[in-house]
């Protein structure tokens, strides 16, 4: 039967011991990061049976989807196909270009990286936190830190790598700035996450600094840890308003960080 | 009873490994927000009707579980649980007397605590973070599948014999 009572440990002691256990970890969160991966890594397979159902009603539809359909899709990518040739040997002239110019002013060239695309796996439902884990992993060489890109722009870096996952946080994510700078004038800026998916703020900018709605936002490459010149947001909102120190200044990610799907790994020189 | 004992504990956590697995299972853009604490109903369960089997620092344990599995801060859902667990350990003779709606309604208050704990341990990491009303969703679903999951989980435990 049933015990009526409990016998051991008395709650209040176990709960001590849990309410311990749980602040010793909340506390030495930074400390613990091998730890974590070490475990990300020994769950991972429970990662992947979570995914099985979607992954699954995926693979359903893309084979039900229609004989129309299908050379609808095929007519359009060929249209973008000829478009996105057309403009990168345009880019193949320019680069080449700009590599004699660069080798003219004795400046080192800016090297192609190597890149690997990744799919996202899952959004994690955490709400506090903008992050997704992507099927790749440390086996793969992904490393912590690794900026990561969409088809249209910047979507954030690697925080966690375990064997066969990674996760991504977002640049939208409160505790990420990704260092910027305005494509019209050159004027840097570091473009805080703030926590909404839609939304980037840049604070500390002087009320005169001439920043203008619709003006783009590319990386500036300082920090070292994205390369420089992707999109990352273009500007939303510009408010002087009396009496404060700063202008309040408002971007929106160029990347659609609520429906990515797709991404770009990218290796910077040294490390990759 | 020694082979009860050998089946009970593996029947408790394969119960909660499909509660987790429900749990971060992806869903569409639209239903993410009112997705059930599954693990939640299930780990109440188990603290009900098992103190013995299950008890704080199992759901401790589960807790940091999921944390890992939804990157969350290490920890802040191990606290969270132990103490809704902590709630209903302490509290297990009357609540398992107590009628279906009633019970319904206590369910309905044990997601409340874990959520609000949850943003205010988050809270002690950053302050920054904030809140709505959407993330209070849960708490309206949770306790409507209360019912179901007793009647379910009573029919698992009588099946496999967990004492």
């Amino acid at each position: 039967m049933k015990p009526f009572f409990l016998r051991g440990l008395s709650p209040q002691y176990r709960l001590t011991m849990a309410v311990l256990l749980s602040l010793g970890l909340i506390i030495f969160n930074q400390q613990l990061t091998p730890l974590r991966s070490a475990l990300a890594t020994l769950v991972s397979p429970l990662q992947y049976m979570a995914a099985l159902p979607s992954m699954l009603i995926d693979i359903t539809s893309e084979n039900l989807s229609s004989r129309q359909q299908l050379l609808e899709q095929n007519r359009r990518m060929q249209q973008e196909q000829l478009l996105i040739s057309e403009r990168l040997q345009r880019m193949e002239h320019l680069e080449q270009e700009n590599q004699r110019l660069r080798s003219l002013l004795d400046a080192p060239a800016s090297l192609d990286s190597r890149r690997m695309v990744a799919e996202v796996m899952a959004v994690d439902q955490d709400p506090f936190k903008h992050l997704v884990l992507i099927d790749k992993g440390a086996l793969q060489g992904v490393y912590v830190g690794q900026p990561v890109l969409d088809n249209n722009g910047v979507v954030g870096q690697v925080v966690e790598v375990s064997q066969a996952n990674a996760r991504v946080l977002l640049i939208s994510d409160l505790t990420h700035a990704v260092p910027v700078r305005v494509a019209r004038n050159d004027i840097r800026a570091v473009a805080h996450g703030s926590g909404h998916s839609n939304e980037l703020e840049l604070p500390h900018l002087a009320m005169n600094v001439d920043i203008q709605v619709g003006d783009l936002l590319n990386t500036s490459g300082l920090g070292g840890r994205f390369p420089e010149g992707y999109p990352v947001a273009k500007i939303t909102q510009v408010d002087r308003i009396a009496g404060q120190a700063f202008a309040l200044v408002k971007a929106e990610p160029i990347a659609d960080l609520d429906r990515i799907r797709y991404l770009l790994l990218l290796w910077n020189q040294e490390e990759g | 009873m020694n082979m009860d004992r050998a089946v009970g504990r593996p029947v408790i956590w394969l119960t909660l490994l499909a509660a987790t697995l429900l749990q971060v299972m992806p869903l569409p853009q639209e239903l993410i927000s009112w997705r059930p604490d599954w693990v939640l109903l299930l780990m109440v369960y188990w603290v009900l009707v098992m103190p013995h089997r299950f008890n704080i620092l199992s759901a401790c344990l589960l807790g940091v579980l999921l944390d890992i599995l939804v990157g969350g801060t290490l920890g802040v859902r191990g606290l969270a649980f132990s103490i809704v667990a902590y709630v209903v350990a302490m509290q297990y003779q009357k609540l398992r007397h107590f009628a279906l709606i009633h019970q319904v309604l206590v369910v309905a208050s044990l997601s409340l605590v874990l959520h609000l704990t949850v943003f205010w341990a988050e809270y002690l990491a950053n302050p920054k973070v904030h809140i709505d009303m959407v993330y209070f969703r849960p708490v309206l679903v949770t306790p409507l599948l209360w019912p179901w999951v007793y009647w379910l989980l009573g029919r698992v435990r009588r099946r496999f014999r967990v004492r």
